[in-house]
C-alpha cells in the first residue's frame, strides 16, 4: 500500500518525546570554553575604545577578542543597532563569562540616529553607510512604469504597512566548534550547514575539507536561521586559534537583538478599478526597513513581484526602496516577503469592495487569474491550478457564507464577531537539491537529504517517499541530514521546498539505486528480472532486495551500494482560500481569534497529519502578526520588546481553533514528487484573513473603518470602534 | 541568565531571618523567588546575601475558622486551589488564578508578591478592595498595616528595614466581589485590573471598595467611584455612573503598551463589570 | 554549597554556587531535557515537576529546592507513556524545543486530573509556549491521552 499521502505519525519523534534530542546547547566536548559578546547599548555610536584588561584579569577569562577571522566587528569602527557585537570574551563557564561582560569598558561616541524609513530616507538623515552615500540600501521597479498614471473609472490611493516582527523560534542561536588538529568542526542551530561551512572555511584560509559543519536539533528557525551570522565564524575561530571547543548560546534578549527580524515593509499604492469592480491598474512603492545591515537581500523584491496575488491584473508596476535604518536587520521570515504580498493585495480587495459596496468575494472573483500557466506583470509563472474553480469549492467546504450568517445572528443577539477571508498564490520552492540513498548491509535504506529539517517532519516525509519507490516497509529507511560528513553539498530546509526539491531528488535517487540493484539481481539470478515489494524474481528464481545488496556488499553481484542524485527545482505556486473568525469586544478593542478555516491546494499531500501543523503553526504566526506582535522600537532606538516577556508571541489561550482542508482534486507541480510546498501557506494567508475578520466586526459599529497596518493592538480596535 | 555571584542563608527562625535581615544591608529575603530571581538574571539588582525563608514553619497555611488569615508563605497555587477559602471568599481564588501561569503559582507566594510591590501585581489592588491587613513581623516586633498603606509606590512598601511579611488577615469577604484583570496575553501582567467589593441591602449599595492597577504607578482605591455608589441603588447605571467618575479621578501613565486616554477607558469598562460580577454573586 | 536533589528516582548531591539556577544545574547532571528558551519565566521549555507541582527550573536556584523530588521528562512511567505516544500520534511536536516543558506540564495536569476539558488544558498549559504547533495538536494530544 502507497505510504505518500497517507497521515503517518513522525519517524522523528522517539528521541524528542524521551527528552533525548540533541539540540546545539546539549553539545559540549570535553573541555569546552563559552564565549560572550559585548554589545553595544546604543542604535548609533562610534567606539572609541574597548578596554578588556579588567575582565582579562580574571582568571577564569581565557581570552579577549575585538576582531577576528571573519566579518569586522563594529565595522568602520561603529555599531549600527543595538545589540550588535564590539568584543567577545571567551571564559571557562557561563557564569564567569557573565561577570566578565560586566567588567568590559567600551567608551562610545553616540552618533545622531534613526529608526524610521520615512525619516531616514530624508536629506540630512544621520547616514549609518557613509560610503554609501544614503540610506537606501537597494532599489528595484518592476513591471510597468505606467501603472502610477494608469486611467480608471475609479481610484483609490493609501498605504498599508506591515510591521516588524520577531521570529522568536522557541531555541536561541548558538554555536560550538573544536579543533582536532585537522578538521574544525562547527555545529551551529542553523539552516545553512553548506554555508556555515564555506563562510568558516573562507574566513580561516582552510580548505572546505578540513571543516565539518553540523546542524544539530534545531529548534525552529522559520527563516531566522538561513544566514551564515557573524558569531558563528568568529566562535569557530576561535577555537581554531585557541585549539579548544568554544560555545556560544545567545540568552533569549540577547537573540532578540542579535537575530535577524522579519517583516517590516509599507506600501503606497494607487489602484485603477471599474464599478464592477475589475481592477485595471494597480502601482505600488514598497518601502523596506532593513534595518542596519542589508542581510535580508531580496524579501522586498519578492513582496513586489507578488504584488497582483492571485489576481490578474494587467497593468502593474511595483518600485522597491530598501532603507537601512538603526535596528537589527532585517532577514527572512516565514514566508519572506508573501505574507507582506498578501497582506497588501489582500486589503486593496477588501478596499476595493468596501468602496463599491460590494462583496469582496465577488470582487476577487472578478479579478482572479483564470487559465494556468500565467505569467504575472512581474515575469512570476504561476504553475497549475484552477483558481476560480478552487475559490468556489473553497467557499462551500470553508461555509464562508454560512459563517456570514451567523455572525449577522450574533450581532442580532449582542455578540460581536467578524468573519474574514484571504485568497493567496505563492511562491515555493527553488535551487538545487541533494540526496544519497544508500543500501544498507541489513537491507534497510539510508536516505541523506541535503535538507536541513527542523520540526518539519522533512524525514517522515521523505521515507515515505522513498519506501514507495523502492517498495520497502518505511521501517525499511532512515533519514538523516544536517552534516557536511554526510552530504557534501545542498541548500536546506527554508522556501517551503523541502519536500518539492529534497524528496524529488531522494525519490530520483532511490529510483537509480532501484535499476542498479535490478542490473546486480539480473547478474545473480542470471536473467532479466521484474521487481515489486522488495523482491526480484525471474525465471531462474528470486532475491531479496537485502540479499542482492549483501552480493554486492561481499562482492559477489556487482552494482551500485547508494545512489546521489542532485536535483534541480523550478519554483511551483500553491493556491488557496482561508477564513477567519474573531470575537470583538466593542468595549476593551480585544480581539479572540475564534476559528480558522483553510482549503489548499498545494499539490500532492505527502502526509496530511504533517501538512496539517504546518498550517497550524503558520496560521499562528500569522495571527500573532495581525494581534499581537511587534518589534517596537522608542525614539531612543532601544527595542523595548526585548524579551518573551514583553513581546507577544501567543500563547495556548490566544490560539483559534483551526480546521484544515486540501483540495480533494490537487493540481501537481511538475516535480516528481507532484508537491508545492505547504510550510509558509498559514503565514501568508492568516494576517489578512484575521485583519478582514476584525474590520469586519469593527464596521458594524463604524461602516467607514478600514485597517491599514499591523498588529491590530486591542487600542488599535478601540480607537476604530471610537465614533 | 546568571544571576550574580551572592551569598546565601537558609534561615532556621523567623527571628534568625529578621536578626540577619537587619544587620545587613545587603541581605533580601528569598521566599518563592519568582519575582526576584528574575531579576537576579537580568542582573536588575545584586544582593550580597539572599535569606531564604520559605522553610520557615508557621508562616504559610490558609486559615477560614475565624477571619481569614493567609501566611505569607502561602503560594498563589495554595490559594487557588483551597476548597474552603475559595466557598468563603471566592475572589481571593479567582485572583490567584490570575496570576502569571501554573508554573509561577506554584513557588510564588502571596507573602514576596506584597513585599516586591510591583505596580502591576495583582494582589494589592484586591486586598484593597477587602480591605486586608498586612501583617509583618521586625525586629521591633510584629505590627498590621491597613493594606491601603502597605503600597508606597512602585517596589516600594511600608516595610522597615528587617521586616518581613508574615501573613494577610481578611477580617470580613463580602460575597459580592470580583477581580477583572485585563492582559492582552494569558499570563501577562494586567493592562488594567479592578478589583470590587460590594454589600447591598435592601436593593442599596451599604458598602462598596474598588481598588484599581495600570491606571497610576501604584495600586488605587477609587474612593470618588466608591462615594458614588454610597446608598444607592444597586443597578445599571450606578455602576455606569461609578465607572465614570472612576474614568475622571485618575491620570493613567502613557507608554508603548497602552495610552492614558485608552487606559481611562479601560478603567471605566472593568469598574462597571467588575461592579455587576460583584453584585451578580 | 552541597544540595540533594531526587531525580526521576535518583539522588544526586552536587556541589553548587548559591546562584546557579536549578535548569542549569538539571542540564549539568545529564537531564537534557530541561532546556532554557528565555531569560524572563516566560516560555516554561524549563518546566519540571518539584515534589509534584510544575514549576519553571530557570526560576529557581538550585539551594532553594535542597532535598526536592524532581520529575523530567526523561522519566518513564505509565503516565509519561501514554502521553509520548498521545503526542506522537497527534502530531504534538515539531521542533521539539517545547516538548519537555510541555509533556512536563500536561504530566502535572493529568497527574490530578484524570479528563481535563479542552479549556482546563489550555488554561493550565499556558505557561509553556510553543511557536510551531499553534497548540492544537497539543491540546489533542492532552485531551485524548
Amino acid at each position: 500500500m502507497r505510504l505518500v499521502g497517507r497521515p503517518i505519525p513522525r519517524v522523528e519523534d522517539a528521541r524528542i518525546l524521551r527528552g533525548r534530542a540533541t539540540y546545539l546547547d546539549d553539545i559540549e566536548p570535553p573541555g569546552t570554553l563559552h564565549a560572550g559578546f559585548v554589545r553595544s547599548p546604543y542604535p548609533h555610536a562610534r567606539v572609541l575604545r574597548v578596554d578588556m584588561s579588567d575582565a582579562l584579569s580574571d582568571p577564569r577569562v581565557i581570552a579577549g577578542y575585538t576582531s577576528l577571522p571573519g566579518p569586522p566587528m563594529a565595522p568602520g569602527g561603529k555599531v549600527r543597532f543595538q545589540g550588535e557585537a564590539v568584543a567577545m570574551l571567551v571564559a571557562v563557564d557561563r557564569y564567569a563569562l557573565a561577570d566578565a561582560l560586566e567588567r568590559v569598558v567600551v567608551d562610545y561616541e553616540p552618533l545622531p540616529h534613526v529608526v524610521d524609513p520615512a525619516k531616514a530616507l530624508e536629506e540630512g538623515a544621520p547616514l549609518l553607510h557613509e560610503e554609501n552615500g544614503s540610506n537606501v540600501a537597494h532599489t528595484a521597479r518592476y513591471g510597468s512604469p505606467d501603472a502610477a498614471g494608469a486611467a480608471a473609472p475609479r481610484v483609490l490611493e493609501g498605504e498599508l504597512r506591515v510591521q516588524r516582527v520577531v521570529p522568536a523560534a522557541m531555541e536561541p542561536r548558538g554555536v560550538v566548534a573544536a579543533y582536532d588538529g585537522h578538521t574544525l568542526t562547527v555545529w551551529s542551530s542553523t539552516q545553512v550547514p553548506y554555508d556555515v561551512r564555506k563562510e568558516v572555511a573562507g574566513a580561516l584560509g582552510l580548505p572546505l575539507s578540513r571543516v565539518r559543519a553540523v546542524q544539530p536539533d534545531v529548534g525552529g528557525a522559520f527563516g531566522s536561521k538561513l544566514i551564515v551570522y557573524p558569531e558563528e565564524v568568529w566562535v569557530a575561530a576561535a577555537a581554531y586559534l585557541l585549539g579548544r571547543p568554544v560555545k556560544w548560546v545567545a540568552t533569549r534578549s540577547e537573540d532578540f537583538r542579535a537575530t535577524t527580524h522579519g517583516r517590516d515593509m509599507g506600501l503606497a499604492f494607487r489602484v485603477g478599478f471599474d464599478g464592477s469592480g475589475r481592477v485595471r491598474s494597480l502601482w505600488g512603492r514598497i518601502t523596506c526597513d532593513v534595518g542596519a545591515y542589508h542581510w535580508g537581500e531580496g524579501l522586498s523584491d519578492i513582496a513586489a513581484r507578488m504584488l497582483t496575488g492571485p489576481y490578474d491584473i494587467r497593468e502593474a508596476g511595483v518600485e522597491v526602496v530598501d532603507v537601512y535604518t538603526n535596528k537589527t536587520p532585517l532577514g527572512a521570515y516565514r514566508g519572506a516577503g508573501r505574507p507582506e504580498a498578501t497582506f497588501f493585495v489582500e486589503r486593496i480587495m477588501d478596499m476595493v469592495a468596501d468602496e463599491l459596496g460590494l462583496d469582496p468575494v465577488e470582487v476577487r472573483r472578478a479579478n482572479l487569474v483564470r487559465g494556468l500557466p500565467y505569467t504575472n506583470p512581474f515575469g512570476m509563472t504561476y504553475d497549475t491550478g484552477d483558481y476560480t474553480g478552487t475559490l468556489e469549492a473553497a467557499l462551500s467546504r470553508l461555509g464562508y457564507y454560512e459563517l456570514l450568517r451567523w455572525a449577522d445572528e450574533e450581532w442580532a443577539r449582542g455578540r460581536l464577531v467578524g468573519v474574514g477571508l484571504s485568497i493567496y498564490v505563492e511562491v515555493t520552492t527553488f535551487g538545487f537539491e541533494t540526496a544519497i540513498v544508500r543500501a544498507e548491509p541489513d537491507g534497510s535504506f539510508t536516505v541523506v537529504t541535503g535538507t536541513t529539517p527542523h520540526g518539519q517532519g522533512v524525514a517522515t516525509g521523505i521515507a515515505q517517499i522513498v519506501a514507495d519507490e523502492l517498495e520497502v516497509p518505511l521501517e525499511s529507511v532512515r533519514v538523516v541530514w544536517g552534516d557536511t560528513a554526510l552530504v557534501q553539498d545542498g541548500i536546506g530546509t527554508m522556501g517551503s521546498r523541502s519536500i518539492t526539491a529534497g524528496g524529488s531528488a531522494a525519490l530520483l535517487a532511490a529510483r537509480r539505486l532501484r535499476e542498479g540493484l535490478k542490473a546486480a539481481a539480473e547478474q545473480l539470478l542470471g536473467s532479466p528480472v521484474q521487481y515489486s515489494g522488495g523482491r526480484f524474481w525471474g525465471p531462474n528464481g528470486e532475491a531479496q532486495i537485502g540479499d542482492v545488496v549483501r552480493a554486492i556488499y561481499r562482492g559477489r553481484a556487482s552494482g551500485p551500494l547508494e545512489a546521489y542524485e542532485v536535483y534541480n527545482a523550478r519554483s511551483t505556486y500553491p493556491f488557496g482560500v482561508h477564513v477567519a473568525v474573531v470575537e470583538v469586544d466593542p468595549e476593551t478593542g480585544h480581539v479572540r481569534p475564534v476559528l480558522y478555516r483553510s482549503y489548499d491546494d498545494a499539490g500532492e499531500i505527502v502526509n496530511p497529519l504533517l501538512a496539517e501543523g504546518q498550517i497550524h503553526g503558520g496560521v499562528l504566526q500569522g495571527v500573532g502578526q495581525a494581534l499581537y506582535e511587534e518589534a517596537v522600537y522608542d525614539g531612543e532606538g532601544n527595542l523595548i520588546t526585548a524579551n518573551l516577556a514583553l513581546y507577544g508571541v501567543p500563547t495556548f489561550a490566544e490560539a483559534p481553533r483551526y480546521e484544515v482542508r486540501f483540495a480533494e482534486r490537487p493540481h501537481r507541480s511538475e516535480h516528481p514528487t507532484g508537491t508545492k510546498g505547504v510550510g509558509e501557506i498559514g503565514a501568508i494567508a492568516a494576517t489578512p484573513a484575521v485583519v478582514r475578520a476584525v474590520e469586519h466586526a469593527v464596521r458594524r459599529v463604524r461602516p467607514g473603518a478600514r485597517a491599514t497596518s499591523t498588529p491590530l493592538t486591542p487600542e488599535k480596535v478601540w480607537m476604530m470602534l471610537r465614533p | 541568565m546568571f544571576p550574580p555571584e551572592l551569598d546565601y542563608v537558609r534561615a532556621r527562625s523567623l527571628d534568625e531571618a529578621i536578626g540577619v535581615l537587619a544587620s545587613r544591608e545587603d541581605a533580601v529575603p528569598i521566599a518563592g523567588g519568582q519575582s526576584l530571581v528574575p531579576l537576579l538574571k537580568l542582573r536588575a539588582v545584586s544582593p550580597g546575601l539572599l535569606v531564604d525563608i520559605r522553610g520557615l514553619k508557621g508562616l504559610g497555611g490558609v486559615d477560614v475558622g475565624g477571619p481569614i488569615r493567609i501566611g505569607a508563605l502561602a503560594t498563589h497555587g495554595d490559594i487557588e486551589g483551597h476548597a474552603e477559602l475559595r466557598a468563603r471568599c471566592p475572589v481571593m481564588a479567582e485572583a490567584a488564578s490570575k496570576i502569571a501561569d501554573v508554573q509561577v503559582r506554584s513557588f510564588g507566594t502571596v507573602g514576596g508578591s506584597l513585599a516586591h510591590a510591583d505596580p502591576l501585581a495583582d494582589w494589592p489592588p484586591v486586598l484593597m478592595a477587602l480591605d486586608a491587613e498586612v501583617h509583618v513581623h521586625g525586629p521591633s516586633g510584629s505590627r498590621a498595616i491597613p493594606m491601603g498603606d502597605f503600597v508606597r509606590g512602585p517596589y516600594t512598601t511600608a516595610l522597615e528595614r528587617g521586616e518581613l511579611v508574615t501573613g494577610i488577615v481578611v477580617r470580613d469577604c463580602p460575597r459580592g466581589a470580583a477581580y477583572l484583570k485585563y492582559a492582552y496575553r494569558h499570563g501577562d501582567f494586567a493592562v488594567v485590573a479592578v478589583a470590587a467589593a460590594l454589600r447591598a441591602d435592601g436593593g442599596h449599595v451599604s458598602e462598596a471598595r474598588l481598588a484599581a492597577i495600570g491606571v497610576a504607578d501604584r495600586p488605587l482605591r477609587l474612593g470618588q467611584a466608591e462615594a458614588r455608589l454610597a446608598g444607592v441603588p444597586v443597578s445599571e447605571d450606578a455602576f455606569a455612573d461609578a465607572a465614570e467618575a472612576a474614568a475622571r479621578s485618575v491620570s493613567p501613565p502613557d507608554d508603548h503598551r497602552a495610552s492614558s486616554g485608552y487606559r481611562r477607558a479601560l478603567l471605566a469598562t472593568l469598574v462597571k463589570r467588575a461592579l455587576r460580577a460583584a453584585a451578580g454573586r | 554549597m552541597r544540595v540533594g536533589l531526587r531525580v526521576n528516582g535518583t539522588f544526586h548531591e552536587v556541589d553548587v554556587e548559591p546562584r546557579a539556577l536549578l535548569v542549569h544545574v538539571l542540564r549539568g547532571l545529564g537531564y537534557r531535557s530541561v532546556r532554557v528558551g528565555c531569560d524572563t519565566a516566560t516560555c516554561g521549555a524549563c518546566t519540571v515537576l518539584i515534589d509534584g507541582r510544575p514549576a519553571k527550573s530557570c526560576n529557581l536556584l538550585a539551594v532553594q529546592v535542597d532535598g526536592a523530588e524532581i520529575v523530567t521528562a526523561e522519566h518513564a512511567d505509565g503516565l509519561l507513556e501514554r502521553l509520548r505516544k498521545s503526542f506522537n500520534a497527534h502530531h504534538a511536536a515539531q521542533c521539539g524545543y517545547c516538548t519537555s516543558g510541555m509533556l512536563m506540564a500536561a504530566y502535572a495536569l493529568l497527574s490530578r486530573r484524570e479528563r481535563p476539558s479542552e479549556d482546563e488544558v489550555r488554561e493550565h498549559m499556558a505557561g509553556v509556549l510553543c511557536r510551531c504547533t499553534g497548540y492544537q495538536n497539543i491540546v489533542r494530544a492532552v485531551v485524548e491521552a
